[in-house]
């Protein structure tokens, strides 16, 4: 484990341990008061009232412009009629599928086949080729 | 998508989690309560959590950056 990810780790424990936190130069305070009432996800969580889902029928252009439309990086998706979670999509899936399609393109092949792949390529940003 | 995704309850306690999203390393934890979703909880809200403890700890000279 690398030691910076180790950092929310430490910090965690640093917040919700009951064990004896020292604040200041001379100053020592044991426990915290917000610690007593436990605190539970319940009462920091986004309900799913509130919270954008989609349905696994939902077309990938859909989710795209949902979760930019709302400024939001991810969202879970759900059965429609049971409301079971089937799984959460984020933007990095469709960063990931953009990279996927991306390797489309032959590494290696005549010019033939890249101006075949060229053709009917959406966008291409960097092209070399090497004799 | 991710399918499969880590959950947990919602009767969990928030330091629960914390440690859960730090361990595995997520940013985003769907709340799942008997095979239906019920909320999502985020990094910021755990950051959020984490802030009102901060907060409740007597001030100091070094954590005035914490005020509001």
């Amino acid at each position: 484990m690398k030691s910076s990810s180790l950092i929310p780790y430490v910090l965690a424990s640093l917040c919700y341990s009951s064990s004896a936190f020292s604040v200041g130069k001379n100053r020592v305070f044991v426990g915290t008061p917000v610690h007593k009432n436990r605190r539970t996800v319940r009462d920091r969580m986004t309900p799913t009232s509130q919270l954008c889902t989609l349905t696994a029928s939902a077309t990938v252009d859909e989710a795209v412009h949902m979760l930019l439309d709302l400024g939001v990086s991810g969202a879970p998706v759900i059965d429609e009629k049971t409301g079971e979670l089937l799984g959460v999509v984020s933007t990095f899936d469709f960063l990931q599928q953009e990279a996927g399609d991306g390797a489309l393109l032959p590494m290696e092949g005549s010019v033939e086949d890249v101006k075949a792949y060229l053709a009917q390529a959406k966008k291409v940003n960097i092209f070399t080729i090497i004799d | 998508m991710t399918p499969k995704p880590v959950t947990m309850t919602s009767d969990q306690s928030m330091r629960n989690a914390a440690i859960l999203m730090a361990q595995k390393n997520l940013h985003r934890l769907p709340i799942v309560d008997k095979g239906r979703l019920v909320g999502m909880i985020t990094s910021s809200d755990v950051m959020m959590d984490m802030v009102t403890v901060v907060r409740s700890l007597p001030s100091a000279e070094n954590n005035n950056h914490f005020a509001p």
